[in-house]
């Protein structure tokens, strides 16, 4: 291959003490490839409509600009209410306590029937980190075992669902709403509550690698193996 | 704890209990699940000696090697005591109001499998040398409560005992609704021990493992 008069450099006689060639056809390739995933990525990020970031486009705006978002400096009394209105959300099947272990941050610690329990970290308004554990697993946080904030269930099924509700943290992260955030996220962790008795959506079986659906629709909350979701 | 079934798994015509429990753990390896040592539920009956004329009752003591350090004492009526495995010693202190009952010891040993969060025991049960059949234990380890997982763990079990198991274990049944507790799988093996006892050996006398 041969990238214009950069093919020169391919003749230079003190190749093999210096490969300049190869690694500039290395770099090329990635550039390249850097390009091609970028140009996928923004036509899929175009077409989600909601919008995570305000652009301003015009002059007019920039003049306009209104101050960032400050969800992160909430202040306490916000937070509070919002978590008294968490629990009256589903006060049937969720159980919400808010405690402040280490200054300032919130954790909530959320009991969703007799299924499980998770550990949900606030900065403000926004969730920073959830930990979904096993019913009989310690959940005791406070300032002397910090650590069960941090690690995970010894359960692969509450694993699972751990990195599940990762990646829906961070799919209902809206800066712009964060109270909407927040309590879409809860509804959405609500489904959870029938974790192992309701089948897959797709295959109608509860058992996929020996794991019951753990995986919820964002949009509507169907249960679905994490292998039968596509 | 954990929620978790115990059944008696018939012996398949014409093979003795050694290979009817090599064909079963044979059936779970294939499904993928690994070993992880072996296991040990036993139980010893006391009988109660106060006087000629009062009648007698039986203490069940039943050790569990997932308990190791528990020893549970299970009256007739059903009602269980958990105690720290001193109780043993204490027993023996009894002597005379409390006698060991001889060779009624009954025990069911065996290998002990993981699955994700599935342990599965295959045990095959005997009497001092003589065997009196096989009990497949099944615990699906992050759910209390049977109500919500047994369709999920039949759906398990079905894959290596056969279509035959449809229902939850009697005791299982009973109390579906309730968080399961280790009192409830010494009561499951009590009452396969007992049924196992009336019986006589299913196949000829081998000494499991």
């Amino acid at each position: 291959m041969s990238l214009g008069n950069t093919g020169l450099l391919n003749q230079d006689p003190v190749h093999d003490r210096a490969p300049l060639y190869g690694q500039l056809l290395h770099t090329y390739k990635w550039s390249d490839k850097l390009h091609e995933y970028a140009g996928v990525a923004s036509s899929i990020l175009s077409s989600n409509t909601l919008k995570r970031s305000t652009t301003m486009s015009s002059i007019a705006t920039k003049r306009l600009r209104r101050p960032g978002p400050t969800i992160h400096a909430v202040p306490q009394h916000n937070v509070d209410s919002l978590v008294s209105s968490l629990a009256l959300l589903f006060p049937q099947e969720m159980t919400v306590q808010l405690i402040r272990p280490m200054g300032s941050s919130a954790i909530l610690k959320i009991t969703l029937g007799q299924t499980l329990r998770a550990v949900v970290v606030l900065r403000s308004l926004i969730i920073e980190w959830v930990v979904v554990k096993a019913i009989s697993e310690d959940h005791h946080v406070d300032d002397h075992k910090p650590e069960t904030v941090w690690s995970s269930s010894r359960y692969k099924v509450f694993q699972k669902v751990t990195d599940h509700a990762n990646s829906a943290m961070l799919h209902f992260y809206s800066p712009n709403m964060p109270e909407l955030a927040v309590k879409s996220f809860m509804t959405w962790f609500r489904s959870y509550n029938t974790l192992f008795s309701h089948p897959c959506q797709r295959c109608g079986r509860l058992l996929s690698d020996n794991l019951p659906p753990t995986w919820r629709d964002f949009r509507n909350t169907t249960a679905y193996h994490e292998n039968c979701r596509q | 704890m954990h929620n978790l079934s115990v059944y008696q798994w018939p012996l398949p015509e014409g093979k003795n209990g050694q290979q009817a429990v090599e064909i079963l753990q044979k059936r779970v390896e294939q499904l993928g699940a690994t070993k992880t040592g072996t296991f040990c539920v036993d139980c010893e009956t006391y009988q109660s000696s106060l006087g000629p004329n009062a009648p007698t009752k039986n203490v069940f003591l039943v050790h569990n090697t997932e308990h190791p350090a528990t020893t549970f004492a299970v009256l007739e009526s059903g009602l269980v005591l958990v105690a720290d495995s001193l109780l043993d010693i204490f027993m023996l202190k009894l002597n005379g109001a409390y006698n060991l009952k001889k060779n009624a010891n009954i025990e069911s040993k065996g290998q002990r499998y993981e699955q994700m969060d599935f342990v599965i025991k295959i045990g095959s049960v005997s009497i001092g040398p003589s065997f009196k059949g096989i009990l497949v234990e099944v615990e699906y380890q992050p759910c209390d409560i049977p109500a919500s997982c047994f369709d999920l763990m039949r759906e398990f079990m079905q894959g290596f005992i056969g279509p035959s198991v449809q229902l939850p274990p009697q005791l299982v049944a009973a109390k579906i609704a309730e968080p399961y507790t280790p009192k409830d799988t010494v009561q499951q093996y009590l009452d396969h021990f007992n049924s196992l006892r009336r019986t006589t050996a299913a196949g000829p006398p081998t000494r499991m493992q």
